[in-house]
């Protein structure tokens, strides 16, 4: 098993908007479903993304454009903990009806609250780490992305570690700021999926692709062009991993715990279900229904069937089992760390469905003991529940693990980190922050009950 | 001539329309259309709400401790002629006294005196007797039914059982033997409806139906002209690290909803177990969770084992909370007091307007629920005189203006002990 601060999961985010058309944000499923227009644009890219990643468990797929609202920006409440104002207007969406009955959504945007920026964040020393390379391999690499000598002949032999499993190099502030966007993105995404640099190291995306959006008016203009100077595009998306040089441009301490804040946000789903007249309330109650159950959903169905006016919905608040339900849209408190380890994602879809969370889920050595105990492996997400696993083929190791809600709407927790909180979000947002070169594939797993085993006898 | 061809053929169809209007109607009745409420608008904005009803879920179901369908009444402490004094007090006939006191339809006991009646007596009492009667067994918790009856807090029982699949013969059982007290329609003969189900799909929908609770699905309303700042204060609590403004804000700009439910304004820890019926994890414990477990972890991500008979729960109330005076915020704990000796009997939490967050007993059958106050007292007045006595957390920044007030008597006055043992 993976050493924990090695977890993918504080891999960055991801998210991409069109470049024709900044209105909207286009959503592409990163793995394997694409946009058309998304298809035509990066033909020659996607099509070997696809071939590495071809024996990945195909979800639902997405045939069609996913636009994702004219930008949310608002935000959800997140208990002990602040979000952020709402920039553009929102609007609602409709899922794909299907046996969870008709979903309808909009998009809020989280953010953590200033106790959850904790000091390593502040740090203003930017570290690279060149994993299985040595010096020499390291000055072939930035000569082959053409960083100019003069550039890297500026750092010191100080700035230089070598370490087992390769080379550690902390650069001077002035190199961080003269690299290319091009030269960060060919530098950048293989050090992305190690976090044993600097915090900031896995970075993030900037959801809906845009630092204006994403910011709004909360930032002065000079930092909104600082953060557009150091960000470049990982594939579709707009990412953002020089936090540290950011800081050290900053002079102001509360102007860097609000960049921190800012650039932290996150885009969650608020959904609810439409119960009208024909609605088939037994097979949707199913459908809602999950083991140990602390109440049943028909009747709240019932009411929700006899609105006057025919439309009436169900939060999903109300649908979630209730540590779901007491998780969704909060970030992790601080006190619930262990020994330093903090729920994951893992934690996170193990502990689901339970009445009481049990951080036995944060030893990562009993998750197979868990997946074999109390779960089925399964051929695709069919049911409300269903855990989904993220690994890596070369090695298995597990990379993610989240749970299907409805539709493309899936229950996640991306990392353990204090930043990260638990959501309800589209799948294929999730995917786009696991996006890696590396051959990966997903395994479905059903939790065993005795009232589905009946049910399917 | 040709209007009076066609005149038979529409009194026809608009006869046909008529039957089908009515059928319509009586459809209906079995489905009621939800109406929606709006209460009193205020410092938490506008709020619509509806009604609905909760149900123990299965596994629930098959945990409950059923009854014989023998009807049995408990007289603890008296004696037999004490009992038929009883019986006249309440207006039994002389007959029906008789009857009670047939050794055959008795067990007694020094300390218990056990009476059997008879279905057809049960059936036989009046409504005022019943409810005479089922008041003074409902003084003794030997007596469960009547003790903690079923409460139909809006006085309508096809209503409250509509969608549930009871047979109608046993909505007339729950109409004929139901009973009054202090105007609220109250039902205490399990027993006799156990004896009136054949089949076990029968007795399922029955145990279920009894486990039914109406709570209120509860909607803040927004628009463009809803004063967030104001909004967002209430809603926070006054605890200075939530800020609900962007969600609210959010809302607002979304075109197509208006609404936001209340749930995803509540605590996790209240947003957890809202509209939820305990598990028996909730009893690992020894206790489940009631009305004071309830009140003191409102704010608490962990809640504390604080249970009704601790010393703990007592030291906790007086540490962590202030008395305060109305009006009542968001977050704050209203005790509910017995005038005559000031024992504490109920806890729950203020929301809004007449709006409480209410665990309403301390067992696997009572979910957690939103819930007017008129309503919630009326499980806890059982024909006392009571008062509330608030309490808010030192956390809040609203504590200031009330700190230097003293509730009714003292702190110490109003936390005290009652028959059943230390409460907060």
């Amino acid at each position: 098993m993976m050493d924990r601060s090695q977890s993918p999961c504080n891999w960055s985010v991801s998210i991409f908007r069109s470049r024709s058309d900044s209105r909207n944000l286009y959503v592409t499923f990163p793995v394997l479903g694409t946009s058309v227009a998304d298809r035509k644009r990066n033909a020659g890219q996607r099509a070997t993304s696809l071939l590495i990643r071809s024996q990945i468990v195909t979800p639902p797929p997405l045939e069609v454009d996913t636009r994702l609202c004219a930008r949310a920006r608002s935000v959800a409440w997140i208990w002990l903990l602040c979000a952020l104002p709402s920039l553009l207007s929102a609007e609602l969406k409709m899922a794909e009806p299907g046996p969870w009955g008709q979903l309808e959504y909009y998009e809020t945007v989280l953010e953590p609250p200033e106790s959850h920026i904790w000091p390593p964040l502040y740090s203003e020393e930017t570290v690279w780490f060149f994993e299985r390379m040595d010096i020499a391999e390291v000055l072939a690499r930035f000569a082959e992305v053409e960083l100019p000598e003069e550039h890297w002949r500026q750092i010191p032999d100080s700035s230089w570690h070598l370490a087992s499993n390769g080379v550690m190099l902390k650069p001077p502030h002035s190199l961080v700021g003269a690299l290319t966007p091009e030269q960060r993105s060919a530098l950048y995404p293989p050090m992305m999926n190690i976090a044993k640099t600097t915090p900031w190291v896995s970075g993030f995306n900037v959801e809906g692709g845009s630092i204006r959006d994403l910011v709004g008016a909360d930032l002065p203009e000079e930092i909104i062009q600082r953060i557009e100077q150091v960000s470049f595009m990982r594939g579709d998306i707009l990412s953002f991993t020089d936090l540290p040089w950011l800081l050290s441009q900053i002079p102001d301490p509360a102007l860097k715990t609000k960049v921190i804040r800012i650039l932290s946000r996150t885009t969650a789903i608020m959904a609810r279900l439409r119960v009208t007249p024909d609605s088939d309330l037994e097979a949707l109650a199913d459908y809602w229904s999950t083991p140990g159950q602390s109440n049943s959903p028909l009747p709240l169905l019932q009411s929700a069937q006899h609105d006057p006016e025919g439309h009436g919905t169900v939060d999903l608040i109300h649908l979630l089992p209730v540590t779901a339900r007491q998780y969704v849209y909060t970030y992790l408190n601080p006190e619930k760390s262990v020994m330093g380890v903090q729920a994951d994602c893992f934690w996170a879809a193990f502990n689901f469905s339970q009445h009481e969370v049990s951080d036995r889920a944060l030893d990562n050595t009993v998750r197979h003991g868990f997946l074999l105990r109390d779960y089925a492996i399964t051929e695709k997400p069919s049911r409300f529940g269903d855990l989904i696993i993220l690994r890596r083929v070369e090695d298995l190791t597990l990379l993610h693990a989240w749970v299907e809600i409805a539709d493309d709407l899936v229950f996640t927790k991306n990392g353990s980190s204090l930043l990260h909180p638990w959501i309800l979000m589209k799948r294929e947002n999730m995917l786009s922050r696991y996006s890696t070169a590396e051959e990966t594939e997903m395994q479905v797993f059903r939790p065993i009950t005795a009232n589905r085993i009946a049910r399917s006898n | 001539m040709a209007f009076l061809r066609i005149l038979p053929a529409a009194v026809t169809v608009s006869l046909w329309l008529a039957f089908l209007s009515c059928t319509s109607v009586l459809l209906n009745a079995q489905s009621p259309v939800k109406q929606v409420h709006q209460s009193e608008p205020g410092p938490w904005g506008n709020l619509e709400y509806y009604y609905t009803y909760l149900e123990a879920p299965e596994q629930t179901i098959r945990m409950m401790s059923v009854p014989s369908q023998q009807t049995e009444w408990k007289f603890p402490g008296i004696s037999p002629d004490q009992q038929a004094g009883i019986y006249r007090e309440a207006g039994l006939t002389e007959d029906q006294i008789a009857e009670l006191m047939d050794p055959q339809r008795r067990i007694d006991s020094p300390s218990l005196l056990r009476t059997f009646p008879s279905s057809k007596l049960l059936l036989s009492l009046t409504p005022q007797t019943r409810s005479a009667l089922y008041h003074r067994l409902g003084q003794w918790k030997e007596n469960q039914f009547h003790f903690r009856p079923i409460v139909f807090e809006q006085g309508d029982i096809r209503e409250w059982f509509a969608d549930s699949g009871m047979e109608p013969e046993l909505l007339q059982a729950f109409e004929a033997l139901a009973w009054k007290r202090d105007n609220v329609l109250l039902f205490s003969d399990v027993p006799y409806l156990l004896s009136l189900v054949a089949t076990s799909e029968e007795h399922t929908t029955l145990l279920r139906g009894l486990t039914r609770t109406r709570t209120m699905i509860l909607r803040l309303k927004l628009s463009p002209e809803s004063d967030v700042d104001v909004l967002s204060e209430y809603w926070t609590g006054g605890h200075k690290h939530q800020d609900i403004l962007p969600l609210l804000e959010s809302i607002i700009r979304t075109e197509g909803v208006e609404r936001l439910d209340v749930a995803h304004l509540l605590p996790p820890l209240p947003r957890k177990h809202l509209y939820a019926f305990p598990s028996p994890v909730d009893g690992l414990q020894g206790q489940f969770p009631g009305g004071f477990w309830t009140s003191v972890n409102f704010f608490n991500l962990i809640p504390r084992h604080l249970y009704g008979a601790t010393p703990e729960l007592d030291q906790t109330v007086r540490s962590d909370f202030i008395p305060i005076q109305p009006p009542f915020r968001f977050g704050d704990i209203l005790f509910v007091a017995r005038q005559t000796d000031r024992a504490v009997m109920h806890a729950c939490v203020f929301i809004a307007d007449d709006i409480v967050f209410t665990k309403n007993s301390a067992d696997m059958f009572s979910p957690w629920i939103l819930m007017k106050m008129d309503d919630m007292l009326t499980h806890h007045r059982k024909g006392q005189s009571i008062f509330l006595n608030g309490w808010r957390s030192r956390g809040s920044v609203y504590t200031d203006e009330t700190m230097n007030y003293s509730p009714e008597g003292t702190t110490s006055g109003v936390l005290q002990e009652d028959a059943a043992g230390a409460i907060p």
